[in-house]
C-alpha cells in the first residue's frame, strides 16, 4: 500500500516537472521570434463566466483575477515590456452599487497583494502604474494605489499599466487640456505633443479582448487606432489560457515576419 | 593617481591613530581599484558553451518548425473558408435587385443606422476606378437594405479629390439597381471641409448620405482642434478647465457634420454603429479614433486568419456577413 503511494507521488512529481519543462521549452521557442512590445487586454466576461458556471459575480471576478496573475507572469516571461489592463471604466460606475463595491474591494486587495516577495512583480522587476480619473475613487482604494505605485516606482524591468476610472475619450480630452495648459505658442503643437500627454505614450502592438465582443469599449483609442491588430477571443476572461495566448502570438509573429519579408523584397 | 585630498585624509588618519573605520578606508580606496574581475557570473556562460549552443539551436529549430506547421494549418483554414465564401457568394447574390437585398435583411433583429467601412486603395493602375466602383456598390446595397448613412474611410483621402465624379458614378450605379429615377433615393455625398454634392432633399423619397473620411480626419483633426483651443485660451476666450470630453465631442461632431447641416436638413449620427473592415485581419489603419469608441467592428477576412497586407475585395456576401454579425445572428447556407 505504501509502495503504491510512493509510486503515485513519484509519478506526480515527474509529470509536473515534465509539464514545467515543456512550458519552458515552448516559452523559449516563442522567444526566438519577434515579440510585441506593448500588449493591451480588455478582460471581458467575468460576469458571464459566473453565470455559466452558476457561481456568484464576486467569485467570477476573483477567478478572473487569478487568470490575470498567471497570464501576466507568462507574458512578462515571454519578453513583453509593457502590459496595459482595462480594470474599471468610467461607465462601470453606472453598474449597481453592490457590484462597484465588489470590484473596488477586489482591486484594493489585489493591489496590496500584487507586490512583495515571491510575486511576479518581484520576479520581473515590474513598475506598476495606475492611471485614470483617480480622484473619483474612495480613500481606501486610493491609499492602496499610492502604496503599490510607491513600492514599485524604482523598478526598471517591465511596466504594468492598470486603467481605473478610465475611458479613452477622457484620456484624449485630458491630453488636449494639458497640451493647452503647457504650450508656449499654439503653432508649435504637434501630434507628438498630444501623445506625450496621454496616460500611456507607447503605441499598442497587440490588443486582446475576450468573450467574443468586437468593440473597443472606449479603451486606448489614441494608442491603437493605427496599425494595432485587434484580436478577439470567444472565451470568457477566466477561461483565457496559455494556449490562446500562444496562438495569438504565433499569428502576430507570422504577420510580422510576412511584413518584414515583403518590405525587404520591395527594397530589392 | 590618488587625489591630494584623499591622500591627506588617509595620512591624517594614520597620524591620528586610525579614527576612520575599516569601511571608511575601503570606500576611500574603492574609486582607485580596477573593476571586479573575479565576479562568478561572468564565467558561468563559458562553462557549458556546447550545451547552451545546442539548446539555442534546438529552440531555433523548434521555432521554425512551429511556424511551418502553423503556416500549413493557416493555409488549410484559408482554403476551407475560401470555399465557404464562394458558396455564400453563389447563395447570396444581389442580382442588382433591391427586393432581393431587402429580403436578405428582413430577418435581422436590428440594422445599423450609420454604417462605416474601411477600404484600401490597391496598387494596380486602375485602383482608383476599382475603389470608386466599390464605393458605388456599397452605397447601392446600403440604400436597398435601408441603411440611411454610410461613411467610407480610405487612408490616403484620394476619394475626396474627385467628389463630383464619384457622385456621378454612384448615381449611375443606383440607376442600374432601381431603374427609373423617381424610385432612386436622394444622394448626399460629402467630406469634412467639403461642400455637399447632391440635390436638396425631396419629401417622400428616402435619402442616402455618404461621408468620405481619410486619415487626416483622425489625429490631424484632433491636433488642429487643440491648436484652436490653445489660441482661444491664450486670447482669454476659454479657460483650459472647460475642456471636457463633452466639449471635444461637440467640436469634433461639428466638423464631420457641418457641411451637411449647412446644405441640407438631414442629421448624421457621428458615431457609426457598425464598422466593416475589408481587410485580412482587424486593424483600424488610422480610422478617426474619437468616433469608434462603442462601434461594433467586423472584419470580412478575419475568419481565414489572413496575413497579407493588402485589402480584401468588397463582396456582397462579406457585406451581408457583417450585417448578420451586427444583428447577432449566424449566416446559414439556405436563404
Amino acid at each position: 500500500m505504501v509502495d503504491a503511494m510512493i509510486f503515485i507521488h513519484l509519478f506526480y512529481r515527474i509529470l509536473t516537472s515534465l509539464l514545467l519543462y515543456i512550458n519552458d521549452f515552448i516559452t523559449e521557442t516563442l522567444k526566438e521570434g519577434p515579440i510585441p512590445r506593448h500588449v493591451a487586454f480588455i478582460m471581458d466576461g467575468n460576469r458571464r463566466y459566473a453565470k455559466q458556471n452558476s457561481v456568484t459575480v464576486a467569485e467570477g471576478h476573483s477567478a478572473g483575477a487569478s487568470t490575470l496573475k498567471q497570464n501576466l507572469d507568462q507574458c512578462f516571461t515571454l519578453g513583453i515590456e509593457v502590459i496595459s489592463l482595462y480594470a474599471f471604466s468610467l461607465e462601470n460606475f453606472k453598474r449597481p452599487q453592490e457590484q462597484v463595491d465588489t470590484l473596488m474591494r477586489l482591486l484594493e486587495s489585489s493591489l496590496l497583494q500584487i507586490h512583495g516577495p515571491n510575486t511576479f512583480v518581484e520576479k520581473h522587476d515590474v513598475q506598476i502604474r495606475v492611471v485614470g480619473r483617480l480622484e473619483l475613487l474612495d480613500e481606501n482604494v486610493l491609499s492602496a494605489i499610492a502604496r503599490t505605485m510607491d513600492a514599485t516606482k524604482d523598478n526598471k524591468g517591465k511596466v504594468l499599466n492598470i486603467c481605473v476610472a478610465y475611458t479613452g475619450r477622457d484620456e484624449i480630452a485630458t491630453a488636449i487640456r494639458d497640451t493647452v495648459f503647457g504650450c508656449g505658442s499654439p503653432a508649435k503643437i504637434k501630434e507628438s505633443s498630444l501623445t506625450d500627454n496621454m496616460f500611456m505614450e507607447v503605441p499598442v502592438d497587440l490588443m486582446i479582448r475576450t468573450s467574443g465582443v468586437y468593440r473597443l469599449s472606449d479603451f486606448m483609442l489614441w494608442q491603437c487606432h493605427q496599425y494595432t491588430p485587434i484580436e478577439v477571443v470567444e472565451r470568457n476572461w477566466p477561461d483565457f489560457g496559455k494556449v490562446d495566448m500562444g496562438v495569438i502570438l504565433l499569428r502576430w509573429q507570422r504577420r510580422r515576419n510576412r511584413v518584414l519579408i515583403s518590405s525587404t523584397e520591395g527594397h530589392i | 593617481m590618488v587625489s591630494q585630498r584623499d591622500r591627506d585624509i588617509l595620512r591624517g588618519d594614520l597620524r591620528a591613530r586610525s579614527k576612520l573605520s575599516t569601511a571608511d578606508r575601503e570606500s576611500l580606496l574603492k574609486s582607485y581599484l580596477p573593476e571586479d574581475l573575479s565576479r562568478p557570473e561572468r564565467r558561468r556562460p563559458h562553462k557549458t558553451p556546447i550545451r547552451s549552443f545546442f539548446r539555442s539551436q534546438l529552440h531555433h529549430f523548434a521555432y521554425a518548425l512551429t511556424h511551418i506547421i502553423f503556416g500549413i494549418i493557416v493555409r488549410l483554414l484559408q482554403a476551407y473558408h475560401a470555399v465557404v465564401d464562394r458558396v455564400f457568394a453563389i447563395v447570396y447574390h444581389h442580382h442588382r435587385t433591391p427586393e432581393l437585398i431587402r429580403k436578405d435583411v428582413r430577418g435581422l433583429k436590428r440594422l445599423p443606422q450609420h454604417l462605416s467601412t474601411i477600404l484600401t486603395l490597391r496598387k494596380e493602375d486602375d485602383a482608383l476606378a476599382v475603389l470608386m466602383d466599390e464605393v458605388a456598390e456599397l452605397a447601392a446595397w446600403s440604400s436597398c437594405a435601408g441603411i440611411p448613412q454610410l461613411s467610407i474611410y480610405e487612408k490616403t483621402g484620394v476619394l475626396k479629390s474627385c467628389i463630383p465624379a464619384l457622385h456621378q458614378i454612384i448615381t449611375t450605379k443606383l440607376a442600374s439597381y432601381y431603374g427609373s429615377p423617381d424610385q432612386q433615393p436622394t444622394l448626399h455625398l460629402y467630406a469634412p471641409h467639403h461642400p455637399v454634392e447632391g440635390s436638396t432633399t425631396n419629401p417622400g423619397k428616402s435619402t442616402l448620405t455618404v461621408l468620405l473620411l481619410s486619415s487626416t480626419d483622425g489625429r490631424e483633426t484632433i491636433v488642429d482642434l487643440t491648436k484652436t483651443l490653445a489660441e482661444m485660451s491664450q486670447n482669454g476666450k476659454l479657460s483650459p478647465e472647460d475642456i471636457t470630453p463633452e466639449l471635444v465631442d461637440a467640436e469634433i461632431s461639428d466638423i464631420t457634420t457641418q457641411p451637411l447641416t449647412a446644405g441640407t436638413d438631414t442629421i448624421l449620427k457621428p458615431e457609426p454603429d457598425l464598422l466593416l473592415v475589408f481587410s485580412p485581419y482587424l486593424k483600424l489603419d488610422g480610422y478617426p479614433p474619437w468616433q469608434i469608441r462603442l462601434t461594433e467592428m467586423y472584419c470580412t477576412g478575419s475568419r481565414s486568419h489572413g496575413v497579407n497586407g493588402d485589402g480584401e475585395a468588397v463582396e456582397y456576401q462579406g457585406y451581408m456577413r457583417g450585417l448578420w454579425h451586427f444583428a447577432g445572428a449566424q449566416m446559414r447556407f439556405g436563404r
